[in-house]
């Protein structure tokens, strides 16, 4: 097995466990690497489902069924559930879904965290109400979809089905994670201080990058 | 003397008669109305009455009422041979593949005069009250060493027992070496499996009317209600049954516990007509079900969600609030229940339980069960009448109405004396003011007794020296008997943080790995609310380090979630979601944090929270911290252990009873918040006076005389 997707792995692990030193990280599952045989190895956790494929489920069923399963590398204070899987083909990263879903049942731990960090706070205060907006955000890398209209690395928001966001790139496990904790654990970022210089080679078509696009940073 | 265990039954007067003839023999044993409850192929029956006595082994009743004898025979046959079958499943009745208890069967039929009976023949056996004594005499056990050799009378009784309860213990390995913590805790759940005769009384017999349990923590007072609920569902399947709690992770033992109970039954719980709900609940699916909210729906009443009742009520009150709301509201009674059956309900406003009271058919069939020790100072609840109304009757003497379950079955003696001289500060150092070192305590001595505790000398009279310990009925030997004492409570003091937190991990690592132990079997608990998840996060990253599975216990978000998630993880809690949880080996960490009162939270307060936290534990604690606070709570530690787990201190006076409640009682948000303020800004002043900052001058002669006085004079009170 290439050497660098087992340290992506152990990078994954040291991410967890330094999420997981600071309050905000509830559950977490070990990441592991399984070899289909043709030379191709994913990185995912154990219990791997493809619920969240399932389109005429609702929020909460895909949420309630991927807890149940432990199908989640992180699950945060506030129920959200952190997904990272990678698929390489040899040498090369050849898919990666990297998934924030937030829970349909609790209020944000950003806007709540008063409540949150008291461990007396009564269940009730911190259930779903009016003011909550569930979306769940997604980065996807598939480069199967090269040739067709579909950017190679994009973003999906919600649960729109044509939402594809370009990506210059892939995300590496700390571009993905510091974005979670920066902008949905804001609070939290200045612990989390792990500098990571690692980049993916760009993606993204020069068409693409005409439109609206996230740009990733790039480390020389 | 027989004890009489009264399940429901309507043959009331044979049973009356049958009761009253078997008085006056003098026989020890049991005599069971209305159970056990026996599987059939399709459907239960249930036993009319069945007495164990030393005397006479097992003896099945069979009552008739009225005239109509009914197929006596074929009756007799179905007890027997569901009985034989229930036995059966007991290896210890069984030699050679026969069962070594005769079932013996009888009906009686007190109604009928003695011309009127069928003739009995050597398998039938029928009698009224005349003929009873002759058919009494002819049942005889077959041999008599044998039976005592084998104990096959407590052995009967046991089984019985186990019939109205269910195994709740989780699958173990069998360990070869004895000296393993996983062997020893093995041992000791087998020991508690069965419920003890108070717990299985408590199950069985019903009232058509109030019923109140109560006991310690650990008395198996959850496990004594969803039995009770299952049973009464089995036995009234269209009856409409709601249990409700507070802690929300209890949802899933009680559909546990009534599940297993029911297919012991081999039947399968009908949830359409058993409820097991939360309090409040909201409009949305099922699972937001809750009496609350169905109290409004049925009376058409306005229903107020969290935010709308914490902004019209404020967030202290709430529930109370909308509870006392909607009663007011309430116009004529609208019930949606047969029985409904409260656990927690010291956690439950007065307003919530006479809503519940509301919501009951007539004849009101309410069960509430309550910790008697919550609160360490007063008594947790107030009387029936004064909950309910003076109309409910309610018997304080009558064991089936008002049941005390004083065995405390989760803490062993050492265990629970720590926690209560924690608690009360029965050995913490004497404050001069007030002349005694005590925390709290109850207002009604009583209670002492109540909760298993005898006077061993001296008095419970202010200014009376006193010495209180447990009693071996109330705390069972074999909880403590299974490990050295050192081992069963460990104080130990750290020099940093770090240190403690290392430590823990590197026990747990032990614990799991060497000791026998499941992760289920270990819970880290942080006293502190405001501090729970930035203390126990290290801990658990240490132990995902050394690939073990730990998790921190956070609002249950949804249905799957409960404290032990799967059992294969170590649970990290705080005081609050670890209430009414129990496991084998507690860490307590951060214990420093419990000697002190801070400035939002009295003493009393900080105690409780120790006290909670050491009485999670089924059989060793772990009470760990830093710092000079550390120190001084082992100190009070050592005391105890010197003075032998015994409680012996000087009872406190009424005025210092009246002192210590004032300053422990219980104060609003408000209070608190003006307190603090007024408390910071005498800081400030005393500051500023010191460094010269302001003068003494700058005040009002006046001002300074009126301040002089209170101070001196509130101060020499």
């Amino acid at each position: 097995m290439p050497s660098h997707i087992r340290s992506l792995r152990t990078n994954i692990q040291t991410l967890t466990e330094k999420i997981s030193e600071h309050r905000i990280c509830f559950d977490s599952n070990v990441p592991i690497i399984s070899g289909n045989g043709n030379w191709q190895y994913s990185i995912t956790v154990p219990n791997e489902t493809n619920v969240f494929l399932k389109n005429n489920l609702s929020y909460r069923e895909i949420y309630d069924s991927m807890v149940a399963s432990r199908f989640f590398n992180l699950k945060m204070i506030d129920g959200a559930l952190i997904n990272l899987q990678y698929l390489f083909e040899n040498e090369d990263i050849i898919k990666h879904r990297l998934s924030f879903y937030p829970s349909p049942y609790l209020i944000e731990y950003q806007n709540n965290s008063e409540l949150y960090l008291r461990d007396d706070t009564d269940e009730e205060y911190l259930q779903a109400n009016e003011q909550n907006v569930v979306f769940p955000i997604r980065f996807d890398y598939d480069i199967k979809t090269l040739g067709s209209n579909h950017p190679i690395s994009h973003l999906t928001l919600g649960r729109y089905k044509d939402c594809r966001i370009p990506v210059s790139a892939a995300l590496t496990p700390f571009h993905f994670l510091s974005f979670v904790i920066e902008n949905f654990y804001s609070i939290e970022f200045k612990n989390f201080v792990p500098c990571d210089r690692s980049c993916y080679s760009q993606s993204i078509l020069d068409f693409e990058a005409e439109k609206l696009h996230i740009n990733l940073p790039i480390y020389n | 003397m027989i004890e009489v265990i009264k399940g429901s039954l309507n043959k009331q007067i044979s049973a009356d008669k049958l009761k009253k003839a078997l008085d006056d023999y003098g026989f020890t044993g049991y005599l069971y109305f209305g159970e056990p409850i026996l599987p059939t192929e399709n459907s239960l029956i249930i036993v009319d009455a069945l007495l164990i006595t030393k005397e006479k082994g097992l003896l099945i009743f069979n009552l008739v009422e009225n005239e109509d004898i009914e197929d006596y025979k074929k009756l007799q046959d179905e007890y027997a041979n569901r009985m034989r079958s229930k036995l059966l499943n007991h290896d210890e009745f069984i030699v050679k593949r026969e069962l070594q208890v005769e079932i013996n069967v009888l009906t009686f039929a007190p109604f009928f005069s003695s011309a009127d009976l069928p003739e009995s023949d050597d398998f039938y056996k029928i009698c009224n009250e005349e003929s009873l004594n002759s058919h009494l005499e002819s049942i005889q056990i077959p041999n008599v060493e044998v039976w005592n050799e084998n104990k096959y009378y407590e052995k009967l009784l046991s089984a019985i027992q186990s019939m109205s309860s269910i195994k709740t213990n989780k699958k173990r390995k069998s360990f070869n070496d004895s000296s393993l913590k996983g062997s020893k805790l093995k041992t000791i759940e087998d020991t508690i499996a069965t419920l003890d005769f108070e717990q299985n009384r408590a199950v069985i017999e019903t009232t058509a009317s109030i019923q109140r349990i109560r006991g310690l923590a650990g008395s198996g007072k959850t496990i004594v209600l969803a039995l009770k609920a299952a049973r009464l569902h089995l036995l009234n399947p269209e009856w409409k049954i709601a249990i409700t709690f507070s802690t929300r992770s209890l949802k899933e033992q009680f559909k546990r516990l009534i599940t297993n109970y029911c297919m012991r039954h081999q039947q399968e719980p009908n949830w359409e007509n058993i409820h097991v709900v939360q309090a409040w609940g909201a409009s949305g699916n099922q699972d937001q079900y809750g009496l609350y909210y169905a109290f409004c729906k049925e009376h058409d009443l306005k229903y107020y969600n969290l935010s709308e009742a914490k902004s019209k009520f404020g967030y202290e009150k709430a529930f109370a609030a909308v509870c006392e709301n909607a009663l007011k509201g309430m116009t004529k009674s609208k019930p949606l229940y047969d029985v409904i059956l409260i656990d927690e309900a010291q956690d439950f406003s007065l307003h919530f339980l006479k809503l519940c009271y509301e919501l009951l058919d007539q004849p009101k069939r309410l069960v509430y069960a309550y910790d008697e020790l919550q609160n360490l100072s007063n008594m947790s609840l107030p009387s029936p009448e004064e909950i309910f109304g003076k109309d409910v009757q309610f018997d304080t003497t009558d064991p089936s109405q008002d049941i005390v379950l004083k065995v405390c079955y989760r803490n062993s003696r050492p265990i629970l004396t720590t926690a209560h001289s924690l608690g009360f500060g029965i050995y913490r150092n004497n404050n001069e003011k007030i002349g005694t070192g005590l925390v709290q305590m109850f207002e009604h001595d009583k209670l002492w007794t109540d909760i298993g505790y005898e006077v061993l000398d001296g008095d419970l009279i202010g200014g009376t020296d006193v010495s209180l310990g447990r009693s071996k009925s109330s705390s069972p030997e074999f909880l403590e008997n299974h490990s050295k004492l050192d081992d069963l409570i460990l104080f130990k003091e750290f020099e940093t943080i770090m240190d403690q937190n290392q430590w823990v991990a590197d026990e747990v690592e032990k614990n799991l790995n060497e000791e026998g132990l499941l992760p289920n079997d270990i819970i880290i608990i942080n006293p502190n609310p405001l501090t729970t998840y930035d203390s126990v996060s290290p801990i658990r990253k240490i132990l995902i380090e050394k690939g073990i599975r730990a998790h921190i216990v956070g609002v249950g978000s949804s249905p799957v979630d409960s404290f032990f998630l799967d059992g294969q993880s170590v649970a990290c809690s705080g005081i609050y979601r670890a209430k009414g949880n129990e496991a084998a080996m507690i860490y307590v960490i951060n214990a420093q944090d419990c000697f002190r009162a801070d400035y939002s939270n009295n003493l009393a307060q900080i105690r409780n929270r120790l006290f909670t936290a050491i009485t999670r534990s089924k059989a060793w604690v772990r009470v760990v911290g830093i710092g000079n606070e550390m120190e001084y709570l082992m100190e009070e530690y050592s005391k105890i252990k010197n003075n032998n787990f015994l409680l012996n201190f000087k009872y406190p006076t009424n005025d210092q009873l009246k002192h210590l409640k004032l300053i422990n009682r219980d104060m609003s948000p408000k209070e608190k918040e003006k307190i603090e303020k007024v408390r910071g800004g005498l800081s400030i002043l005393i500051d500023e006076l010191k460094n010269n900052k302001i003068q003494i001058e700058d005040f009002e002669e006046e001002q300074i005389e009126e301040l002089l006085f209170i101070l001196t004079s509130k101060r020499g009170e």
